[in-house]
């Protein structure tokens, strides 16, 4: 194959094109996560703000009561206990474990439920994860948790539905997909509220893992509740 | 979803290459989250296959493949070229060669012809990116930017937009020679 100067020319004009619009495009990223970083860090501050006293006497719960785990190597907690009071005295904090791992999820999780604004209800789902948002600042996990499973399967239903539609459903699977992950969140923070902390595991987990806008305090529970690094 | 500045497709079409970044922080969100559903994908992989699939959309729109589109369209445009990048990816392993029509069907890849041409402006690509200043920043400017010559002039300090003219058909001969060379040792050219 042989090209003329022309054609040349014009395929070097192109590869100039692509290669500045890439390399804009990798900026763009790059300022996107910025942007994403510092409103995920604003809003772990005001989370902390809003959770203040709670979550220091989560922290002291955690730093009390994980220490039995630490005769048991194999069990999650260890690692934290000596990362939360590494000057500790043992014998001392021994005395001072009434407190359940359940009670400790329910401690660690309080400030996430207070700093829960007033969820967006537009309509439909939405209304129905402001229920059940409401139900879980009012104390009722189990309620709470009862309405996020039914609202989670309607929401899969609607999914299922939409399978094999055309290209024209993208953004509404998208604002559902967007939500699933919304109402599992919610789902784990009603668990962890009930003391149920095995079934919560999988979801954070699950949330964590999507690295979408709760990633980083569905990490942040596992790491405090369950010892996970 | 917000839309950003008037019609992207023909702000492109304009030549005016900032419209990517509207498109960029427009879809990027609703591209990540149906590619990791739908193609598997984690962020970042998505992320490349989104900054992908927006050259595709600016090449399409340089060689004369789209002239319009709506704004609301272009979501669906993106994804289906995002889908076949990825199906190439897997299938030819790093050479994408998506083809997408006027009405924003994919084209069906019509053989060696287009392979060999896409290595060829991958070779030019390479070359291209490695070419020094001022050349860089002089033929990014006259194609990506489209600045006048005036202004070139006056950003780079040459004396004229004639000194500029001069300028970039040295730039582009030197890229031809180097891009010359590198098709003949890889075998491109006789």
């Amino acid at each position: 194959m042989k090209i003329d100067n022309t054609e040349l020319d014009r395929l070097i004009e192109d590869a100039v094109v692509e290669n500045a619009a890439k390399k804009q495009l990798m900026d763009m990223e790059i300022r996107l996560r910025e942007k994403e970083k510092a409103k995920k860090q604003r809003r772990r501050r005001s989370m902390w703000i809003a959770g203040g006293i709670c979550t220091a006497a989560a922290a002291a719960v955690v730093a009390a009561v994980v220490l039995p785990f630490r005769e048991k190597s194999a069990v999650p907690g260890a690692t934290l206990a000596v990362k939360v009071s590494p000057d500790s005295d043992s014998t001392d904090v021994k005395k001072d474990t009434a407190v359940s791992a359940g009670d400790r999820a329910k401690a660690a999780c309080r400030s996430y439920i207070a700093s829960i604004e007033s969820y967006r209800s537009d309509y439909g789902f939405e209304e129905e994860i402001g229920r059940a948002i409401a139900l879980l600042k009012e104390g009722k996990p189990a309620d709470a948790l009862a309405a996020l499973q039914k609202t989670e399967q309607a929401v899969d239903s609607r999914l299922a539905a939409m399978e094999g539609d055309d290209d024209d459903s993208f953004a509404e699977m998208t604002r559902l997909e967007n939500l699933k992950e919304d109402i599992e969140w919610y789902m784990a923070l009603a668990l962890l509220s009930s003391g149920d902390i095995d079934a919560a595991r999988p979801l954070l987990e699950k949330v964590k893992e999507s690295e979408g806008e709760h990633s980083a305090d569905a990490r942040d529970i596992l790491d405090e509740v369950y010892g996970d690094r | 979803m917000r839309l950003r500045g008037g019609n992207y497709i023909q702000r492109l079409v304009g030549g005016d290459y900032y419209a990517l970044n509207d498109i960029y922080e427009t879809f990027r969100s609703p591209f990540i989250a149906y590619s990791r559903k739908s193609l598997n994908l984690s962020v970042d992989d998505a992320a490349d296959l989104f900054q992908e699939a927006c050259v595709c959309i600016l090449q399409n729109v340089r060689n004369g493949k789209i002239t319009r589109l709506e704004n609301a369209q272009l979501g669906a445009y993106l994804m289906t070229t995002g889908r076949l990048l990825n199906a190439n990816r897997v299938r030819k392993r790093g050479i994408e060669t998506v083809e997408i029509g006027r009405t924003g069907e994919p084209v069906a890849d019509d053989g060696d012809d287009s392979a060999e041409r896409e290595e060829m402006l991958k070779i030019i690509r390479d070359v291209v990116e490695n070419i020094p200043n001022p050349c860089s920043t002089l033929l990014t400017l006259q194609y990506f930017q489209m600045k006048r010559q005036a202004e070139i002039a006056q950003i780079m300090g040459y004396e004229s937009a004639d000194s500029v003219k001069t300028m970039v058909s040295r730039c582009k001969g030197k890229a031809r020679v180097i891009a010359r060379q590198k098709l003949r040792e890889l075998g491109y050219e006789d």
